[in-house]
């Protein structure tokens, strides 16, 4: 059985998408089940905190992590070791940095633990090693310009 | 050296490594520290692995001007069971230095190493050319931010004659100057940067960094700034990838981040760093009430007022309590007693 539901991004397009694979996601998995009492075949959510280029992103992790297994709850004692993840994720997280960052905001505003964990380590491993001015050149923009005009 | 192999890893006694993100790639399990009697320049290094070779993965310099140097680093390789004359391709470094520590890594050992000899050959250094090198080292020392930096190539020096001009500027006018300069772009800031993340995700961001990392971080800016000092960033923290960047300093800083200090490791520092007993003593004090694990193995500061602060002040320490290798006559008595 195939329940499907629509997603509205911010910009106004509409995705189509298996309510299985949405349900990845928090938000929407509460939203389905407690606004619409599990009946949701065929519902419009909106979602005005994503656009359409970081919605289409996102579905398209959900889509290849459908089939992991639930993940358990953190309890504070597992290994943090920065860059241990699939290369798939590694693939798929070659992006720009704005991409990067809208997806960190994405998988945070739509609750996806695995999405929000392997963004995160992304990054983090884009500021490992670096020098202070380093971080500020590459990680927050505006800064070299703001060199240049001094 | 009496380790080899991995089984020692998989042993139950074993204990997870405090702040597992710190953990170099390239992992040093042991090492030894070699004093000459001569000053030189290094040029080459020779290790005479006379029994099961391959343990060797880095080599350090201590040079004349109290700063150690990496001259040669790489992982731990299988050789072949046949003593060699290993010796490295080296960094060049131009100060002189008589001490060098040589580091091991043993897991691909199947029984011990042995070192019969460790030649350093170089070029003899003049004393009259000492000096030299420690006025370069207090320049290279001397630290300066971008903007200090900056005015000081631009040769800015204000003269506070028209400070009514000044401040009307800055409270009329800069905003509309600011934006007719075209330092605000509006495409450039609708673009998320790091800083626009929010503050829970940064921590979380943080949480991934080692230590190094995260005080870099720290100097970037403001914000950044606020999140990298979370005391609930460094409820554990491991200085052994750092020995030889330990110093009063640093642990000073760390005093004021570490509120909630959990888990410590201290091993291998104070090795000839400005380090003290007393630096030590200041820190255990004033973070030492939560810790539950502390390791001090191969600590050369570690004294007998240092163990009686920690029997004093970590009154929490359950878990683990490692202090090998950091013995001296007088501490040996005191842990008797």
């Amino acid at each position: 059985m195939s329940n499907m539901i629509y997603l509205q991004s911010s910009d106004g397009d509409i995705f189509e998408t298996d309510a299985q694979i949405a349900k990845c996601s928090g938000t929407i998995r509460f939203m389905l089940e407690d606004c619409y009492m599990g009946e949701y075949e065929g519902v419009l959510i909106p979602l005005p905190n994503v656009n359409s280029a970081i919605l289409r992103k996102v579905l398209k992790w959900a889509d290849h992590h459908k089939d992991d297994p639930v993940p358990i709850e953190d309890d504070g004692h597992s290994v943090k070791q920065v860059s241990v993840f699939s290369s798939w994720d590694a693939e798929f997280l070659e992006v720009d940095q704005g991409t990067l960052f809208g997806l960190v905001q994405a998988a945070n505003y739509l609750d996806i633990q695995g999405l929000l964990d392997v963004t995160c380590k992304t990054v983090a491993n884009k500021i490992s090693g670096k020098t202070a001015d380093d971080i500020r050149n590459t990680l927050t923009t505006n800064q070299n310009k703001f060199q240049d005009f001094i | 050296m009496r380790t080899y192999g991995k089984w020692w890893e998989m042993v139950p006694s074993t204990s997870p490594e405090i702040m597992s993100q710190t953990i170099p790639d390239i992992i040093s399990h042991d090492f030894i520290i070699l004093k000459y009697e001569e000053l030189v320049i290094p040029e080459e290094i020779t290790i005479f692995e006379t029994y099961n070779p391959g343990a060797v993965i880095k080599i350090w310099a201590y040079t004349i001007v109290k700063q150690w140097i990496c001259l040669w680093e790489q992982p731990s390789v299988r050789c072949p069971k046949f003593p060699r004359m290993f010796s490295p391709k080296l960094k060049k470094i131009n100060v002189p230095t008589n001490t060098i520590r040589i580091e091991f890594n043993h897991s691909n050992l199947d029984y011990f190493t042995e070192i019969d000899a460790v030649l350093l050959t170089g070029i003899k250094c003049n004393p009259a050319h000492l000096p030299k090198f420690f006025s370069l080292a207090i320049k290279s020392k001397e630290r300066r931010g971008p903007i200090s930096r900056k005015l000081e190539s631009v040769q800015f020096k204000p003269v506070a004659a028209n400070v009514d001009v000044i401040i009307d500027f800055l409270v009329n006018d800069f905003e509309s100057f600011i934006i007719e300069s075209g330092m605000v772009d509006d495409e450039d800031s609708a673009q998320f940067t790091l800083k626009d993340l929010p503050s829970e995700i940064l921590f979380k961001i943080c949480s991934y960094l080692d230590l190094q990392s995260l005080f870099q971080l720290s100097e970037t800016c403001v914000k950044l700034h606020e999140v990298a000092v979370d005391p609930l960033l460094y409820t554990e923290i491991n200085l052994r990838p750092y020995w030889n960047l330990v110093n009063s300093d640093l642990l000073e800083t760390l005093g004021r981040r570490c509120k909630f200090l959990r888990k410590l490791d201290l091993s291998w520092c104070g090795c000839c760093t400005s380090l003290t007993s007393h630096d030590m003593i200041k820190f255990i004090s004033k973070c030492g009430s939560n810790l539950t694990h502390i390791k001090l193995n191969s600590l050369s500061i570690l004294n007998a007022p240092c163990i009686d602060i920690i029997g004093k002040v970590c009154q929490s320490l359950t878990g683990e309590y490692q202090i090998s290798h950091a013995f001296s006559s007088e501490m040996i008595y005191h842990i008797n007693l």
